[in-house]
């Protein structure tokens, strides 16, 4: 008579090819498409990578193109306070004459 | 005896270029020079002309011909063995001198008796007559000097120290002045910055100044000449090129491997990095173990109750018997926290790391651990990346307020004069990934437990600089920054106060910028010049 655990081994095997069954067909027909879903996904991270690189490289240049902006605007300031001195004694010259 | 002697090894340069050079001499405000000129056997005839023309105008132009051409090095040498100043002064024969740079060196030279070299700022003189591109030098910081010969024009140091060290040495031509000027620190009392362009330094189509790769083989010599001044001084290391010509890279030999205590304070916080759900705590913990080559390692968490156990079990599988967890129930203060997990570190080395990093260099421990060797280095930082790639720590520049250099220009921006490609001297560092030595980390008491969330790195840097020590920041040790992604960035007013109340004067005068550049800007802009 054949004890118990023999009996449970089919039932057992059973489960499992059910569960295989069953994760195959979330995953796909077969495990090639697991493993391509695997490269999908791994690509789609590289390519979430890669965009916020690009984005911080633009980032990046905007930081740089605001430095030369202040610059170009601090300048800019500076000539024209050189400019008003001079003018306005010239304005007063010319008002006193 | 005059006080100054200039020397000038001077080789078939154009005769208006080599006027103006001699005018630049003789129109010195300070008077009590000399200039020493060896004409180096050059085959254009009005170069002995205009030679014997000042000489015969003015004593103080002192004048050899050499028979024959021995090169920059030779030349520079005879220039050197005419001078009898106290101090002699290096003037390329196309350079100018502006009127006041003796003047301005002699007023540091006569209140300082132990000066043996100093330098000023410089600029370039193009061909149309216009000064640009200044380069504002910060004040001495002997491992930028390493990494690069920022000190330049116009240099002027001690003649019978510059006698002592043995004058300018033949292999080193291009880099004379480099090799020189390394030898004559090694053993400089004194060392002064004048933040003043006190030289113009002319382009001309052939020079160096011009293009970069003119002189491929002056930028080998330098290289030598800093292998040999590591050398000479005892350090192990091997200089490479850096990333530019004439940028140099130091890799210090770790000859010993110490224990490290990697503290990192933690909340077991998750966030979205790259597109991907995270656990910082469990990624910055595997990066260190999976990715960082360096294992001698005691991983120290501390990390608030509230931490999910999923989260513990996970650093413990990945760090195994090398992690000391720490737990930490009080409202959130990142100074208590980083102090308690030092509290447990056995180390004589503590790195400070923040949860939300991610390694990028697998050398990262060993490059830093090979700076903070230097006997008088407490801390190293290294260089952060936000998630995007954009710089987000590259030294801290203390301009006004506290400023990160450079902050969110792109990873590989080299900055004002290669600044962000060279291991150098920083006022501070951030606390997100610094190396500390532990007995420094008592003698100052670690961190400020007033400055809760902000400004305790800052604080931290200048209790250290304030006790003699330098801090060092390298661009060879790379990690992630998510900044700012697990906690509230917000600076308190009271952090604010704290910190102008305690540190005031050096928040406005970093060693390491220049008075010369904008203040409240972390760019190296310069100021409109006067």
């Amino acid at each position: 008579m054949p004890n118990s655990s023999e009996t449970s081994i089919p039932n057992d095997l059973d489960a499992l090819r059910a569960e295989v069954e069953r994760l195959r067909a979330l995953v796909g027909p077969d495990e090639v498409a697991y493993q391509q879903l695997r490269v999908d996904l791994w690509a789609a991270r590289d390519a979430a990578f890669g965009a916020e690189m690009a984005a911080g490289e633009l980032r990046g240049q905007v930081r740089i193109l605001e430095g030369q902006l202040a610059r170009a605007q601090r300048n800019s300031k500076w000539l024209k306070a050189r400019l008003k001195a001079p003018l306005r004694r010239i304005k007063g010259i010319l008002r006193g004459a | 005896m005059a006080r100054y002697s200039i020397i000038t090894p001077v080789y078939d340069p154009p005769e208006d270029v080599l006027r103006a050079c001699l005018d630049s001499v003789a129109r010195q405000t300070l008077t009590d020079w000399e200039h020493c000129l060896v004409d180096d056997a050059s085959t254009q005839p009005h170069v002995a002309r205009v030679l014997e023309e000042y000489a015969a105008k003015d004593h103080r132009f002192r004048v050899l011909r050499r028979t024959t051409n021995g090169g920059i090095v030779a030349a520079s040498q005879d220039a050197l063995e005419l001078a009898t100043g106290e101090f002699v002064a290096l003037l390329d024969h196309d350079d100018l001198l502006t009127r006041d740079a003796l003047a301005e060196v002699d007023v540091v030279a006569s209140t300082d008796p132990t000066l043996d070299y100093c330098y000023s700022d410089e600029d370039y003189l193009t061909p149309e007559g216009r000064f640009v591109d200044p380069f504002y030098k910060p004040d001495w910081s002997p491992e930028r000097f390493r990494s690069q010969m920022y000190t330049g024009h116009l240099s002027v140091a001690r003649r019978s120290l510059v006698l002592e060290v043995g004058g300018f040495r033949a292999g080193y031509e291009g880099s004379q002045d480099y090799d020189l000027v390394l030898r004559v620190t090694e053993r400089a009392r004194s060392i002064r910055h004048i933040p003043k362009v006190l030289y113009h330094w002319r382009i001309l189509p052939a020079s160096v100044a011009n293009n970069a790769a003119a002189k491929p083989w002056a930028y080998e010599a330098g290289r030598r000449a800093v292998q040999d001044h590591c050398d000479r001084t005892g350090r192990r290391a091997v200089v490479t090129d850096g990333v530019v010509p004439g940028v140099y890279r130091v890799e210090r030999e770790v000859p010993d491997r110490p224990l490290v205590s990697v503290v990192i304070p933690t909340r077991g916080s998750n966030g979205r990095v790259w597109g991907v759900d995270r656990c910082f705590v469990v990624e910055a913990v595997r990066s260190l173990v999976e990715r960082a080559r360096y294992t001698n390692l005691e991983i120290i968490c501390v990390v608030d109750r509230p931490t999910p156990a999923s989260v513990i079990a996970e650093l413990e599988r990945l760090a195994g018997d090398r992690l000391v967890l720490v737990w930490y129930d009080r409202p959130f203060n990142f100074s208590e926290k980083v102090n308690l997990g030092a509290a447990y570190a056995s180390g004589d080395l503590l790195l400070l790391l923040n949860d939300d990093v991610e390694v990028e260099s697998p050398d990262f421990i060993e490059t830093m651990l090979g700076l903070i060797q230097e006997e008088d280095v407490a801390m190293v930082g290294a260089k952060l990346l936000f998630a995007d790639g954009r710089l987000q720590h590259a030294g801290h520049v203390y301009n006004g307020d506290p400023f990160h250099a450079y902050f969110g220009y792109p990873a590989d921006h080299l900055g004002a004069c290669s600044v962000l490609a060279c291991q150098r001297e920083v006022s501070g560092v951030t606390a997100a990934c610094a190396l500390v030595r532990m007995s420094v980390w008592n003698e100052v008491g670690g961190m400020t437990p007033e400055l809760a969330g902000n400004f305790n790195d800052v604080d931290f840097s200048l209790k250290i600089r304030s006790r003699g020590y330098r801090i060092l920041w390298t661009p060879y040790a790379v990690l992630y920054h998510f900044e700012s992604m697990t906690r509230d960035p917000d600076v308190g007013a009271h952090e604010l106060r704290v910190m102008r109340e305690r540190w005031a004067t050096p928040m406005g005068n970093d060693p390491y910028y220049n008075p010369n550049l904008e203040p409240l800007r972390d760019d190296w802009m310069e100021r409109p010049r006067r």
